[in-house]
């Protein structure tokens, strides 16, 4: 008990969590609230999740720091062997893949929830789920599957790459690096009990004041929020400190890999609007505990309010996600179709243009929502402008392919199902930044799909990418290279099988978030469903592979792939602090095909 | 082989490819039947996006297969070919998506103007046409209140004095909609006339449509609104102006007796 770890932790959780309990029924009680349970449980959580991250170590070295006693902060690169993951570290691969396993733990607990949806819509009239219990569902399902496309590729691929690739020994920041980790298990296991709490009705967007008379299950998503929000407030500051501050000697801004560029701009997306969100929550919370009246009509409030300040940060969310995504693709592509990136300052250009365009477009989600009518036009062109950097995502993909020497492994065969499946999500973008056409295609099944094939077909699709492309750097063994490709075909076509019905579902008059089918788009709906379960097979074959190759497969050499980044000229796993000899950046980051090309002096790190 | 023939296959097989699907597009009916005059505006964007949408699905998805096609390395060793950028091709690239994007957006501008017009050339040529039968006040524009509220519509016509919780409309004369709510947001769709607005608790919000086709169809709320979300629609009926002011007539006995 006297070291920090796991156990520690969940004490520290129950104590804490008591104390707050009882704290907050007293005020409640003093406060003479006509009911207590919402600051009991908002004491609960906030007190346990302070003692739960007292016990796993994150916040005693800052008091030890605060109080003179440097001496007591030992070094915390953890235990040796699997062990260290389960604990507080501050090497940030540890960190990279603990993000990375429990963010694939919800994307499974999240997309199990989809199917139980799934089945329902496909058996008409059939009552599997209850109308609460359905929309409930689909509102953790969502919220989660956003916390997932969030922080899976930044926090895992970021934390993990980012020093690596600049040839830092670790993050600047790495206490605080773990912490923002630590922060997320009590935060998934608030919004994962929220149907024992009275439910969630109101989506992932819980609109007022629809979200202000619902039960207590809406203030454990309020809090799961506020929490993701901060930890990514924390990590967006330590990437961009790490960045501007731990490049090793000769990493000019045009040697930066472009993943490291696409997470840069994603830490100032997020750095900008993360806080808005959680003040926004914050806000929405002091109106169910305190009655703030922020957002209610009936006493004064604005509800159209809560929708700018949510989709300010809401809609830039969507490049938090995507931003990563388009980096990691655009970093994979090149070693596989051995060429140098296409265009790559123009593709840096665009992710900066992204951050800026991001910030203006939120009004696009509100067409409808009753906003003064001026606003649409602008907000539509500003939207639309966005395809603009994106596009040139496109150009960078396809530009790198062409005339290369396309290697098909299983990374490579992602990447390029990015390109195909993204395109589609871009391209039905496009539909619902136009007023006319968003007018009738939106709060329909049309946007359920679009933004399936823009989240998933783009962050998930670059987070299969990225495993598979890291893996043996990660683990330092190979994975199957059949299983995996098996796996993607699989991936691909049932991804589009389940998604693309629904365009045509939406069309045919299918609203969001209901949990009925109408009679003329039952087929659509049932070929959805059955891709649905192929899909999730799927994810079953990448785990099988992922868990068998890390458990025993074959060794991997430390540059497997032939690359030029300076992840891969250390061992597999690279060793603690990275790099055992100081490294210096003599050229870019892809110099396929010039020869005697090189990135990094001297050739040979280990 | 040199560059400029793999452009040409690909150029062949992107032309080959637009225009055959844009072909089976515009012949297949692909929107459900529209009954309003909005709508028709809408599905005109839709379809003109949609052909505008299938050469950029299909240069992207020629260029991928080509390459895959190909590209691919039938042997280990050797990289491609360094080649980092082309000024001319990056800045045509990005020209080309600048000016599509913001003509598409012109287009997109000009659609919305004429929704929102709520049709007031046709309200003056119908005026004439439905007035004055069974004595109603038919001209110009029909005004009904919608209520929208957990998990029901309401419909109230403040000019005919009738009440109800199904809608009528007559064909041809626009409807200028009254939406509110008294509790939480709900939205005001009627999947045939395409579009929609919020119903929003302390504000009413006007929306302009004119029904243009003979028929049954459904009002559904649109945001969602708690659990009953999914059971909230009503009946929606366009008719002939007079059978709808015969209907409004028979209202009016009703709550008189």
């Amino acid at each position: 008990m006297k070291r920090p770890g796991l156990l520690r932790a969940i004490l520290g959780g129950l104590a804490g969590g008591t104390a707050g309990g009882a704290l907050g029924s007293l005020g409640a009680t003093l406060g003479a609230a006509e009911d207590t349970d919402p600051f009991l449980w908002a004491g609960v959580y906030l007190f346990g999740l302070v003692g739960w991250l007292w016990g796993v170590g994150a916040l005693g070295p800052w008091f030890a720091w605060a109080a003179g006693r440097i001496d007591r902060i030992a070094p915390e690169h953890g235990a040796p062997g699997v062990r260290r993951y389960f604990e507080f570290t501050t090497d940030h691969k540890v960190i990279g893949v603990q993000y990375l396993v429990t963010s694939f733990v919800f994307f499974v607990v999240a997309g199990l929830l989809a199917l139980v949806m799934r089945v329902h819509l496909a058996l008409p009239g059939s009552s599997i789920l209850d109308l609460h219990t359905y929309t409930t569902f689909m509102s953790i399902h969502g919220t989660v599957m956003v916390a997932v496309a969030l922080i899976s590729l930044s926090g895992g691929m970021g934390n993990y790459l980012l020093p690596l690739m600049i040839g830092a020994r670790d993050m600047a920041f790495p206490r605080l690096n773990a912490l923002s980790y630590w922060m997320l298990p009590p935060a998934a296991l608030l919004i994962l009990s929220s149907p024992f709490a009275g439910g969630l009705d109101s989506g992932w967007t819980a609109y007022p004041p629809l979200s202000e008379r619902l039960p207590l299950g809406q203030q454990f998503y309020i809090f799961t929020l506020i929490t993701v929000g901060a930890s990514s407030i924390l990590g967006a500051v330590n990437f961009l400190a790490t960045f501007l501050g731990l490049r090793a000697p000769g990493m000019s801004w045009s040697r930066v890999p472009i993943f490291v560029w696409s997470i840069v701009a994603m830490s100032i997306i997020a750095l900008i609007t993360t806080s808005v969100l959680a003040a926004t929550l914050i806000m929405l919370l002091f109106d169910r505990l305190f009655g703030a009246a922020f957002f209610d009509p009936a006493r004064g409030g604005d509800p159209i309010l809560y929708q700018h300040l949510f989709w300010f940060y809401s809609h830039p969310a969507v490049y938090i996600m995507a931003v990563p995504g388009f980096g990691a693709i655009l970093e994979i592509l090149p070693v596989h179709a051995r060429k140098p990136l296409f265009a790559y300052r123009l593709v840096v250009g665009s992710f900066l243009a992204i951050v800026v365009l991001s910030l203006v477009v939120w009004a696009h989600h509100m067409f409808v929502s009753g906003m003064p009518e001026a606003l649409a036009g602008p907000f539509m062109v500003l939207t639309e402008l966005i395809s603009v950097p994106t596009g040139v995502v496109f150009l960078s993909a396809l530009g790198t392919i062409f005339l290369g020497r396309l290697r098909l492994v299983t990374p490579m065969l992602y990447a390029l199902g990015f390109v195909s499946t993204f395109v589609v999500g871009g391209l039905t973008g496009i539909f619902l930044a136009d007023v006319p056409t968003d007018i009738a295609l939106t709060q329909t099944y049309f946007v359920v799909a679009h933004f399936h094939y823009t989240i998933m077909g783009a962050t998930i699709f670059a987070l299969f990418a990225s495993i598979y492309h890291w893996f043996p750097k990660i683990t330092g063994r190979a994975f199957d290279e059949r299983l995996g490709r098996i796996q993607f075909g699989l991936f691909y076509l049932a991804f589009n099988a389940a998604f693309l019905p629904l365009f045509w579902v939406g069309l045919h008059g299918m609203r969001r978030r209901v949990a009925e089918v109408p009679p003329e788009t039952i087929g659509a709906n049932v070929v959805s469903s059955v891709a649905a379960f192929l899909l999730a097979l799927s994810v079953l074959l990448f785990v099988m592979n992922i868990v068998r190759a890390w458990a025993r497969g074959p060794r991997a050499a430390a540059n497997p792939w032939d690359a030029h980044t300076l992840e891969w000229r250390v061992a597999s796993p690279p060793p603690p602090e990275n790099f055992r000899v100081p490294v210096t950046v003599v050229g870019g980051p892809y110099p396929y095909g010039l020869p005697g090309g090189q990135h990094v002096m001297p050739e040979a790190l280990e | 082989m040199p560059v400029a023939r793999h452009f040409a296959v690909i150029g062949a097989a992107w032309v080959i490819a637009t225009v055959a699907v844009t072909a089976i597009v515009l012949n297949v009916p692909i929107l459900p039947a529209v009954a309003s005059r909005e709508g028709r505006i809408s599905d005109g964007a839709f379809m003109t996006l949609l052909v505008a949408a299938i050469p950029v699905f299909f240069l992207v998805h020629a260029v991928l297969l080509y390459s895959v096609w190909r590209f691919r390395a039938r042997t280990a060793a050797g990289d491609g070919p360094p080649i980092g950028g082309h000024r001319t091709l990056e800045a045509g690239w990005v020209a080309v998506t600048l000016v599509m994007v913001l003509a598409l957006a012109a287009y997109g501008w000009n659609g919305m103007d004429e929704m929102r017009s709520g049709g007031a050339a046709a309200a003056q040529q119908v005026g004439h046409a439905v007035a004055g039968a069974a004595g109603l006040p038919g001209h110009g524009e029909l005004r009904v209140k919608v209520i929208g509220s957990q998990f029901a519509w309401r419909f109230e016509y403040p000019d005919l004095g009738v009440k109800s919780v199904e809608l009528r409309l007559p064909k041809d004369r626009p409807v200028r909609f009254e939406i509110t709510s008294p509790d939480v947001l709900h939205s005001f769709w009627i999947p045939a006339f395409r579009t929609k607005q919020d119903a929003v608790p302390g504000r009413t919000i006007t929306l302009l449509v004119t029904p243009t086709a003979i028929g049954r169809y459904a009002a559904e709320c649109t945001v969602l609104c708690g659990a009953g979300h999914t059971v909230m629609r009503a009946p929606v009926e366009v008719m002939e102006p007079a059978a709808f002011d015969d209907w409004v007539t028979k209202q009016r006995a009703a709550a008189q007796q």
